[in-house]
């Protein structure tokens, strides 16, 4: 008995150490063979490859948004690569998953600054993600694309200066798509009396909210404001609050499953005044609701129209290569692709400081799915002056409202 | 008399009281989501005495097993949630046999249950995010109109008929623990599996079976959430409410599952409508704690301590 | 600042982190499923009083130390009485409750959109330097009568009882001990990250530490250390695996607790080894006389 003991014991000491030589050695192998991937490349043949990283949330709670982001930047290495690169090399995307976690961000990024030596990274829409990278940007001196709706992640609040590495890239920043519907509601309807109906855990939905109150009060109203927790399933209280509030629309740039659920159980409370909402009102938003008749009047904002012209080789590329339509954050990552390769281009190199500065002053002109005449501004390092399309839902069809951009 | 009355209900009493009436229809229906998944919940811990944590995993599993076997077989409700319903209940049996029955052979620790059963509910829902993660996903309509109005109060259909189902369920398990041999076995094991061990009941068999039921009623919690909701990943974190619900109707107690998920329906849509939604976890986390120190039987339990 | 002194100094915040859930779990036997509320009061303690004051770093770790011990003294005060899964829920809903407060309290905490810009002062060797603190301080809590305390609380709670210990307080203590700890972790994570928000602190977190104490095992020191070790450079090792990454972790969780009920290490601690050599060492020397 003591000796059966005994050799358990063994056996269990003998299973620890073999876990931990094989983490180690997992340790070791994982970045030898790294160092292989890329390093005898980068040594051997340096031409032949330039490095591009993407750190996005593949799991996670926005597992939604990085899938569809990293599938675009996917799409557009491959098309780049079939088309013979970018001068003269070849892509080599290197992804890392980040849960949608700080920690786990900063080390992604500093894996691809330091082991796969990448010249850019593409990151992620979400704020949270983009903010806790900006110290280790200025650190790495890796320039970080990403789409982040918070200002601070580009740019110091206090002193107005930018953070040299970061970018924001393919859309406008939270308050100025707050500011693009206010003014857009302002000069095509004569609706006034707003209630807006937030997610205060979400930061997209709290910025651009926020900017929108502040905004609305120069125009109109605001009779009301409510809020939610991201994973309620319960908002009929609020709206028959809004309800009672005699609101004359709601804003809500909620996230596309809240909204469903609350433009459904605004049916059932006899809630019925126009939606006014954000990006995530966009497909496959209408196809979600039981009965897409019941959303009478809506309003939101997208990147591109998805049923343009332009659009449909990229659509139909993207249906091809993953089954399934792409969502608007796949083109904000295929575009934010295009523009890097025309920023590796203009800088004629894949130094990362050349990328830099070509992301920063030599972006002007381009031709993305978001527009025909996309530049980067210099002093904000925001996309200039670039408006968005307005779409409209009218008793659950879905129309073209035209590219709007407000004038000041 | 009838003109006092009448000029007492005066227009705007009669509006407060149709909106707090509502209100509470509102806290029903919520509360039967949370009662159904407690009920599931509550029956395992009546068992094997730990939180079985991944009823969220099977429940989201069988959310988007029934949205893929609609699309593909274009199946009506019934069917839908009967086949999905099978298919809880064997997965619950695997997830059983992973996670349990090891454990239960060897007479671990219970805390080590708990360990089990929370890595199995996020692995679960990882296998989700995985397979389905990229975009969102939505049942068609299956019921239309989707609630009905009666004198300006509204009922939602499908809280109607999960409420219904929450109390066959109820009806239904009361039978079974009861009335049946099978009940018995489930109810003496519950006291003491040893000692049923000898009597010759085989153990293994009634928590499979056990197990089973407890799928099946995941899978409904699942279906009703896809139905009043939406599909994603992250439904799985409606155990939680799951497990407070049961925890305030006494854990272990069927019937306890019911009042507690009902309670902590209405009481959520009243501190929402006193406090604001924001405030909803603050409240709700000072009211149980206040409510476990005078009653830590919950409502309908018996407190026993338990030795770990 | 390299990709390893990165990661480790992250796994390092992590591993005390799971330490603390060592006091709890593995010592005392606490379900703590809120355990991360507890890292996120330390991560906002130190954000707020790093931006707006001008406080030198060791003041304003230890501040945030006492803000999460203050709050583990506020919740635990009526949670120690309650039995194992109502703990176990009360800690969660204190989890959400902390999240819901950080975020409805936008104009001092900022809210969903959390804090930015603080200062990065976490160093490798400063987080190694705590990570030994740690160890010491937690082996010595351990050996002292009040983890000798913990232990018996853990495995009978009547039965300790019945000898003559006041299990509310020694449990109360082990929560104030180990929430501490956890609050410490967060407070080295906001210095590490340069940025706080609310989301990160879910229960997910508090049930990986969890799982992650008893893969270790669950009296072990060393092991739950080791297996800190293991779980939180995992990831990086696993990163051509993206998101399957979490399956891989699920499944060696799964496994240990399948096949070594007692975790890789039981209840051994290194100390132990040495211990046994010089036994076997002394044996040999009295057999060779």
């Amino acid at each position: 008995m003591k000796m059966t003991n005994k050799k358990r014991k063994r056996w269990r000491l003998g299973v620890a150490a073999a876990l931990m030589m094989v983490s180690i050695c997992g340790c070791a192998a994982g970045n030898s063979g790294n160092d292989q991937g890329t390093g005898t490349q980068a040594a051997g043949d340096s031409g032949d490859y330039i490095v591009i990283g993407s750190v996005n949330d593949l799991s996670g709670n926005r597992s939604v948004n990085g899938n569809a982001i990293n599938n675009g930047v996917k799409l557009a290495v491959e098309e780049i690569n079939a088309a013979g690169g970018i001068l003269g090399k070849q892509i080599k995307l290197i992804t890392y998953d980040n849960k949608n976690d700080s920690q786990e961000s900063i080390n992604g990024y500093t894996r691809l600054a330091d082991l796969d030596k990448a010249s850019a990274v593409i990151t992620s829409d979400a704020s949270s993600i983009c903010l806790s990278l900006v110290e280790i940007s200025n650190q790495k001196k890796i320039p970080l694309m990403g789409m982040p709706s918070d200002p601070r992640a580009v740019m110091n609040p206090d002193t107005q200066e930018v953070y040299p590495y970061m970018f924001l890239v393919d859309q406008p920043n939270a308050p100025q798509q707050a500011n693009i519907m206010a003014k857009y509601i302002e000069a095509n309807t004569d609706l006034r009396k707003a209630a807006v109906f937030y997610d205060q855990s979400n930061a997209y939905t709290v910025t651009n909210s926020q900017a929108f109150i502040e905004i609305w009060e120069d125009i109109g109203e605001v009779v009301i404001v409510e809020t939610c927790n991201s994973n309620d399933q319960d908002y009929k209280t609020q709206l028959n609050k809004i309800k009672n509030s005699g609101a004359e629309f709601i804003y809500c740039p909620n996230m596309p499953s809240q909204l469903v659920m609350m433009v459904q159980q605004a049916v059932q409370s006899g809630l019925d005044i126009p939606y006014m909402g954000a990006m995530d009102m966009a497909d496959p938003f209408l196809s979600l609701l039981n009965d897409p008749e019941s959303l009478s009047l809506a309003y939101f904002q997208m990147v591109c129209w998805m049923q343009d012209e332009k659009i449909q080789p990229f659509f139909k590329a993207y249906q091809e290569a993953y089954g399934e339509d792409p969502i608007v954050k796949s083109v904000n990552g295929y575009d934010a692709m295009y523009i890097l390769k025309a920023a590796i281009e203009k800088a004629g190199s894949d130094d990362p400081e050349a990328i830099k500065n070509a992301l920063e002053n030599e972006i002007s002109g381009l031709d993305l799915l978001v527009s025909d005449d996309y530049s980067q501004d210099p002093k904000t390092h925001s996309p200039l002056e670039l408006g968005m399309v307005m779409c409209k839902i009218e008793n659950g069809k879905l129309s073209n409202m035209g590219y709007f951009l407000p004038e000041d | 008399m009838a003109r006092l009355l009448e000029t007492w209900i005066s227009q705007e009493r009669m509006e407060r009281f149709m909106y707090y009436f509502q209100m509470l229809l509102n806290g029903l229906s919520l509360g039967a989501i949370y009662a159904i998944i407690a009920l599931g919940f509550t029956l395992i811990y009546s068992i094997l005495k730990f939180s079985n944590f991944s009823h969220g995993g099977i429940m989201v599993v069988c959310a988007y097993f029934a949205y893929v076997i609609q699309r593909r077989y274009n199946l009506n409700f019934g069917m839908m949630m009967l086949i999905t319903a099978a298919f809880g209940a064997v997965l619950a049996c695997i997830v059983q046999y992973i996670g349990f029955e090891n454990l239960r052979a060897k007479r671990s620790n219970i805390m080590l249950f708990f360990v089990s059963s929370s890595t199995l509910g996020i692995l679960l829902q990882n296998i989700i995010v995985i397979t389905f993660s990229s975009t969102y996903y939505a049942y068609p309509a299956f019921f239309t109109p989707p609630f009905i109005d009666v004198n300006g109060f509204t009922f939602s259909v499908s809280d109607m008929i999960m409420l219904g189902i929450s109390a066959v369920v109820i009806l239904g398990l009361m039978f079974l623990l009861y009335r049946t041999r099978l009940g018995i076995a489930i109810r003496a094991l519950s006291m003491d599996g040893d000692t049923v061990k000898l009597m010759g009941i085989n153990v293994s068999v009634v928590v499979a079976l056990t197990f089973m039921v407890s799928g099946a009623l995941a899978a409904v919690a699942g279906i009703f959430c896809g139905v009043n909701y939406i599909l994603y990943p992250q439904l799985n974190q409606l155990v939680f409410k799951g497990m407070i619900a049961s925890i305030l109707g006494g854990l272990g107690n069927i019937s306890g599952a019911l009042y507690g998920g009902i309670m902590l329906g209405v009481l959520e849509v009243c501190f929402n409508n006193a406090f604001g939604a924001g405030l909803v976890p603050v409240f709700s986390f000072v009211f149980s704690m206040i409510f476990l120190l005078v009653r830590p039987q919950g409502i309908a339990g018996k407190y026993v301590l338990d030795k770990v | 600042m390299s990709y390893y002194s990165a990661v480790m100094t992250s796994a390092i915040v992590n591993i005390i982190a799971i330490l603390s859930m060592y006091t709890l779990m593995g010592l005392t036997g606490i379900f703590s499923m809120g355990q991360a509320a507890f890292m996120c009061v330390g991560a906002y303690a130190t954000g707020m009083l790093a931006i707006h004051s001008h406080l030198p770093m060791a003041v304003i770790v230890v501040l945030s130390i006492l803000a999460g011990m203050v709050c583990a003294l506020l919740v635990g005060f009526p949670v120690v009485k309650l039995r194992r899964d109502y703990i176990a829920m009360i800690t969660m809903g204190f989890g959400e409750a902390i999240v819901a407060l950080l975020n409805n309290m936008s104009n001092i905490t900022g809210g969903a959109n959390g804090i930015n810009n603080i200062p990065r002062k976490m160093t490798l060797w400063l987080g190694v330097i705590i990570l030994a603190l740690i160890l010491v301080i937690t082996m010595n809590f351990k050996r002292s009568k009040y983890g000798r305390y913990c232990i018996a609380v853990k495995n009978d709670e009547l039965s300790a009882a019945a000898m003559g210990i006041n299990v509310a307080r020694v449990k109360l203590t082990a929560f104030v001990f180990a929430s501490g700890i956890t609050a410490l972790a967060g407070s080295l994570l906001a210095y590490t990250t340069t940025y706080v928000e609310p989301t990160a602190f879910g229960f997910t977190k508090s049930i990986d530490w969890i799982s992650f104490v008893f893969v270790g095992g669950v009296n072990s020191l060393t092991g739950t250390l080791l297996s800190g070790m293991i779980f939180c450079t995992l990831p990086e090792i696993l990163r051509f695996a993206d998101m399957y990454r979490i399956i891989a972790q699920c499944a060696i969780v799964l496994l240990v607790v399948n096949f070594l009920p007692n975790g890789l290490f039981g209840e051994h601690e290194f100390t132990d080894a040495i211990a046994a050599i010089r036994k076997a060492a002394k044996n040999r020397k009295r057999g060779n006389l």
